[in-house]
């Protein structure tokens, strides 16, 4: 066992490997497949961090960006009660069949997966290993089974399901426990619906804009560009950013004026504002401060310094 | 008898013929400076980083004084185009000059105006002013409340309330570009001797304007508003541009022009019953005064003219209101010209006595009279039969023609820096126009400005009236 | 049948009015064509800009970043292109500054030096444009060619020169910039300020020693008191306050009382003081400036006599401002409401704090 692991995990997959150990010295039937799918979880343990997409898909996850979507894995006349359930809670369902589970998974990076564990297409416990194994950080994982000996469930929880539940389902339980997670889960708003973290963005230099939006898009982030402030502020309200940049020098609405009146707004009250300028007097600094501005970022600017400064201000959204 | 006779006609011809040439030469040789300065120009302000100069703390405070009477329809709108420039520290001062509709009313509304305080920089005496307000939501926007007093006045009244080094006059009916002032600042930073500078002021009509910002050019429906851009076009570029490189100018319009504010003060203000004796011209009369006010003071005082900051300004469109337009613009002229006479080809006042005061006050002001003489001269020449038709034919032909030139290398010369008429078309348009203007335009226009001076002369007697109808300006 | 009132005849009248319309006409269709020919030339070089644009804005953005190599950006511009690609790098350039703007450096080195020629070309815009790009992308390599143009005949290319030094290179350049300053003396002086006070704090100690070294000529002096006071840099209070004990040239001294009301403290009021009761107006106005910035609380009376007796408007509002600044409202209020006429000045100016 490696250091990969997390005790609680360790605990699990040895539990697991003590049962399917007697379950092959007892001759029973898929324990020789058991054991096998135990072993690969362990040696891929050792095996060190993956590279390349599931890494990031993982990292997304880990983010809690990928808060939207639910991967339901099995047949899917099965699986719809499921999302039925899960509907109240705004999670996109996306329905996959065991061959084509991982792949989806990978491109989905949903926040919830529901996993049939026996079908006509496979056993959802390859999936499992596939997608939730140790030593990748466990995504939310449900096991659903018609019948579930405590064997399996063992051998499921070990390969990193979150929960085993039995049909029929109640799907009052299954939203409950799903919306636990949902809470529990260490990143604050932005809502469900959204996956990406917004940014409004005002300025009027198109140059200026093309290098901010390309720098921020490619960190992920979703960009909302106004070139002047009164068209940013009446959009403010419906595009409900996470931060806010205004450049000070704009026609109809500058900066400061956009910064006093985004501060009297109630969803903006707290929101991380950076002012976006290269006024380099003192009393406009001041000025931004007291008006309510949390950073100051002089023109000409480097993407690197800015992007920290951005960075910093939604830090505590990001799940470290 | 008939000797005098064809003493007096051939001298009277021969004046004319005189004035035609030098008018003309003189023209092209304008044309040609204003050549030379623009190429020079455009590629001088490649190097101008407007950004730069926006965000510069070097770029000094300017007051926009706006005066207005009985605007009510569009002073709010207006207002929101001023606070729409872009310029780091400035000011809007609209003076409502005895509005007796609802303008006031309006303005509160709009901007949700209070009484402030105030206190005067300067003492011009002006109309009684009835109060201040300021707005809340803009603290930049103040508004004086007078009485009545006349467009000069109301200026008048805005400079002893502005506070800034630089102060720039517009039009009711101005609508600014978003950068003008950025632009028409620039003279005042290269050169500290500046005391004012102007830009160029273009035809609205026909062009789409949303909340005050042009935001597509065209051309105007009518033929007569597009004869107007062709004219203005040689006006300004041909023109202004030519006198401003020579440190010559004498017009600044009072659509749009920055000043500095010491020297206005100095001058004297705006010219009004109050201060020297009104005028129909107040915005010309101001800057041949400043510059009279400069080298008498011994003061460097450095007149610009530049051509990438830009106004525009609604033109008429109907002869009537185009006559009349023109013929008061021509009345302005006699009497800036007149009342400062003693400039005329002294050396003191430099290029402009020398050169331009001249040009203005034989080729511009007594030129309608001239021509309007020289036409019944010869039409008495023919029928008198002491010269064929056919030579006062080829006179006029060649007159006409050397206009078409001119108009003709105006068109030229917006093409060649500012192309602000993008579509292909229109620029066929500006040349046919350059060509019909010389065929009953011009005529016209100088029979209207002959109207002008024969008023000027005839005003010395009806003076005192103060002009209370409204602020449309001359270019 | 003329008799003597035309001195020529009408055939050579005639002949040269013919051939002066024909000239006239000819020159008319000449204008003509060129201003079509100038549309035609402007449309292609549109059409040749957009194309350019198209195939590097894609590419530019994230080149700069880091995101992909400038070589694959270099593939994609003609050697033919050179200036317009500068011109695009300038546009950029600009906006940056840091590691991308190091990037854009790399970009631009290939075709910099066609710069260099150009730098001395007759015309004065060419050089003022070629010493521009030479200054956002090419320092320090081709330092050599910016400070040469400092010294340009033509005044304009020599403040790009200056405004490229020390917006490219930092304090670095500011000596040879400083030696030269008395150039722009018709230049506005907060603006050449501005332009000093962008090379960044590091510009502080040269500045100070321009202050007080005489080899300097006045007018630079006062701008390095400006450029100091922009700054807000703290050790030239002491400077300014040592040269204020002597006497001074009176703008000299407007400035380096300025420059004490922004950054002095109260051990340099000794030094301003004797200013409150200067002849000269614009002096005495800067010291009250002084004054609400360290002043003491008997400074407070001074100033309320001031406001009300003093000669000079502009000297009173100064004085009224500084009660504001240095916690006076409650005097000022009285001030306000006394039955003087300088009352309404105060008015004024405590009105003023309302709006920020």
């Amino acid at each position: 066992m490696s250091g990969h692991l997390d005790s609680h995990a360790v605990w699990l997959l040895r539990r697991a490997l003590d049962e399917a150990r007697s379950a092959v010295a007892r001759g029973e039937a898929g324990a020789e497949r058991r054991m096998e799918r135990l072993q690969r979880v362990v040696a891929r343990a050792g095996d060190g961090p993956p590279e390349g997409d599931t890494r990031a898909a993982l990292d997304a996850l880990a983010r809690g960006t990928a808060a939207g979507s639910v991967l339901l894995v099995g047949e899917e006349v099965r699986l719809r009660p499921v999302a039925a359930a899960l509907d109240p809670l705004g999670l996109t369902p996306h329905y996959a069949g065991f061959p084509g589970a991982e792949a989806a998974w990978r491109r989905i990076a949903p926040f919830l997966t529901v996993i049939t564990l026996e079908d006509t297409g496979g056993d959802g416990r390859d999936v499992l290993v596939d997608i939730a194994g140790p030593p990748l950080p466990p995504p939310l994982c449900l096991i659903i089974a018609r019948a579930l000996d405590p064997a399996t469930r063992w051998e499921c929880l070990a390969l990193g399901a979150t929960r085993c539940l039995t049909e029929p389902l109640d799907p009052t339980e299954l939203a409950i426990l799903t919306a636990s997670y949902l809470r529990s889960r260490a990143s604050p708003p932005p809502p469900l619906q959204r996956p990406e973290r917004r940014i409004l963005l005002a300025e009027d230099d198109a140059i200026t804009a093309r290098l901010v939006v390309h720098l921020l898009e490619r960190k992920g982030f979703d960009v909302h560009h106004f070139s002047d402030g009164q068209a940013a502020m009446d959009a403010a309200e419906a595009i409900d950013a996470d931060l806010v940049i205004l450049d000070v020098n704009m026609p109809r609405l500058d900066g400061f004026t956009a910064l006093a009146q985004l501060r009297s707004l109630h969803r903006y009250a707290h929101r991380p504002i950076v002012l976006f300028t290269s006024y380099d007097r003192e009393e406009e600094k001041v000025r931004a401060f007291m008006l309510g501005a949390n950073d100051y970022i002089t023109k000409p600017f480097s993407g690197g310094e800015f992007l920290a400064r951005v960075m910093r201000l939604l830090e505590p959204a990001s799940a470290r | 008898m008939m000797d005098v006779l064809t003493v007096v006609l051939t001298t009277v011809n021969v004046t004319v013929i005189l004035y035609f040439v030098s008018l003309n030469v003189g023209y092209l040789v304008l044309s040609s400076v204003a050549f030379g300065s623009l190429q020079r120009y455009v590629m001088r302000i490649k190097t101008f980083d407007l950004e730069e100069r926006l965000l510069s703390t070097g770029s000094p405070p300017i007051t926009i004084l706006a005066p207005s009477y009985n605007e009510a329809k569009t002073c709010v709108d207006s207002i929101r185009a001023l606070l729409a420039l872009k310029y780091p520290t400035y000011e809007i001062i609209l003076i409502n000059d005895g509005s007796t509709d609802d303008s006031l009313s309006r303005l509160t509304d709009a901007f949700s105006l209070s009484p402030a305080p105030r206190l005067p920089t300067a003492d011009l005496p002006t109309a009684p002013i009835a109060s201040v307000y300021r707005s809340d939501i803009y603290p930049n926007l103040w508004v004086i409340d007078k009485t009545n007093g006349g467009k000069a006045d109301a200026l008048n009244a805005g400079l002893n309330y502005c506070e800034t080094p630089l102060v720039c006059a517009v039009d009711a009916d101005s609508l600014l570009e978003r950068d003008a002032l950025a632009r028409i600042v620039r003279p005042f930073l290269e050169d500290d001797r500046t005391v004012a500078a102007g830009g160029i002021v273009r035809i609205a009509n026909g062009c789409q304007v949303e909340a005050g910002i042009v935001t597509k050019v065209g051309l105007p429906r009518t033929l007569l508003g597009r004869l107007q851009v062709v004219e203005y076009l040689r006006a300004f570029l041909a023109g202004r541009m030519a006198w401003g490189s020579l440190n010559a100018t004498l017009i600044i319009s009072g659509a749009f022009g920055l000043f500095r504010r010491s020297a206005v003060v100095g001058a004297g203000g705006y010219a009004t019953a109050l201060t020297s004796g009104a005028t129909v011209g107040e915005d010309m009369e101001l800057v041949v005064r400043l510059r009279r006010y400069c080298s008498e003071q011994g003061i460097p005082g450095r007149v610009s003219f530049i051509p990438d900051p830009v106004a525009w300004t609604e033109c008429p469109e109907t002869i009537r209101v185009l006559s009349r337009q023109r013929d008061r613009w021509q009345r302005g002229l006699v009497e800036s010209l007149w009342r400062h006479r003693a400039m005329l080809l002294r050396p003191r006042y430099g290029a402009v006595g020398l050169v331009a005061f001249p040009f203005f006050f034989f080729l511009e002001m007594l030129g309608p009279a001239i021509e309007m003489v020289g036409y019944v001269a010869f039409g008495v020449t023919v029928v008198t039969g002491l010269a064929s038709p056919l030579f006062v034919v080829t006179f006029f032909g060649v007159a006409v023609i050397l206009g078409l030139t001119l108009s003709v290398a105006a068109v030229a010369l917006e093409e060649m820096t500012f192309r602000r008429y993008p579509r292909v078309q229109d620029l066929f348009w500006l040349l046919v126009l350059a060509i019909i203007e010389n065929f009953g335009y011009r005529q016209a226009s100088t029979l209207w400005r002959f109207r002008g001076v024969v008023a000027a002369l005839r005003r010395k007697r009806a003076w005192g009236v103060m002009e209370r109808s409204g602020f449309s300006r001359p270019p | 049948m003329n008799g003597g009132l035309l001195l020529w005849s009408p055939e050579s009248v005639l002949a040269a009015a013919l051939v002066t319309i024909t000239f006239l006409l000819a020159v008319t269709a000449g204008f003509m064509l060129v201003a079509l020919g100038l549309r035609f030339k402007n449309a292609h070089r549109a059409a040749a800009w957009a194309r350019r644009e198209a195939a590097w804005d894609p590419l530019i953005v994230d080149v700069a970043h880091g995101l992909r190599p400038p070589e694959d950006l270099l593939a994609l511009v003609d050697p033919r292109e050179a200036l317009p690609f500068l011109e695009y790098l300038l546009r950029y350039a600009r906006r940056l500054r840091g590691p991308e703007l190091t990037v854009l450096h790399r970009l631009a080195e290939p075709f910099l030096p066609r710069l260099v020629g150009r730098a001395s070309h007759r015309a004065q815009p060419v050089r003022a444009l070629a010493v521009q790009a030479l200054g956002a992308l090419g320092l320090p390599p081709y330092e050599d060619v910016v400070i040469a143009a400092l010294d340009d005949p033509a005044p304009y290319v020599a403040l790009v020169a200056c405004k490229a030094l020390v917006q490219g290179g930092g304090d670095r350049y500011l000596e040879p910039v400083l030696a030269r300053l008395h150039r722009f003396d018709h230049l506005r002086g907060s603006f050449l300020a501005a332009m000093l006070a962008s090379t960044g704090p590091g510009a502080g100690p040269a500045l100070r020693r321009a202050l007080v070294e005489a080899p300097y000529p006045v007018s630079v002096r006062i701008i390095a008191a400006r450029t100091l006071m922009e700054m807000h840099d703290l050790p030239a209070a002491d400077v300014a306050a040592d040269l204020l004990r002597h006497p001074q040239d009176r703008e000299l001294a407007a400035a380096l009382l300025r420059l004490l009301a922004q950054v002095g403290r109260p051990e340099h009021r000794p030094a301003a003081r004797p200013y409150l009761e200067d002849e000269d107006f614009v002096l005495r106005a800067m010291a009250c400036r002084v004054m609400g910035a360290v002043g003491t609380a008997e400074d407070q009376e001074v100033l309320a006599r001031m406001l009300f007796g003093d000669a000079s408007r502009w000297v009173a509002i100064n004085a009224a401002h500084a009660l504001l600044v240095m916690g006076g409202q409650v005097r000022l209020r009285a001030l306000a409401g006394a039955a003087h006429e300088r009352a309404s000045l105060a008015a004024q100016v405590l009105a003023a704090v309302h709006h920020l």
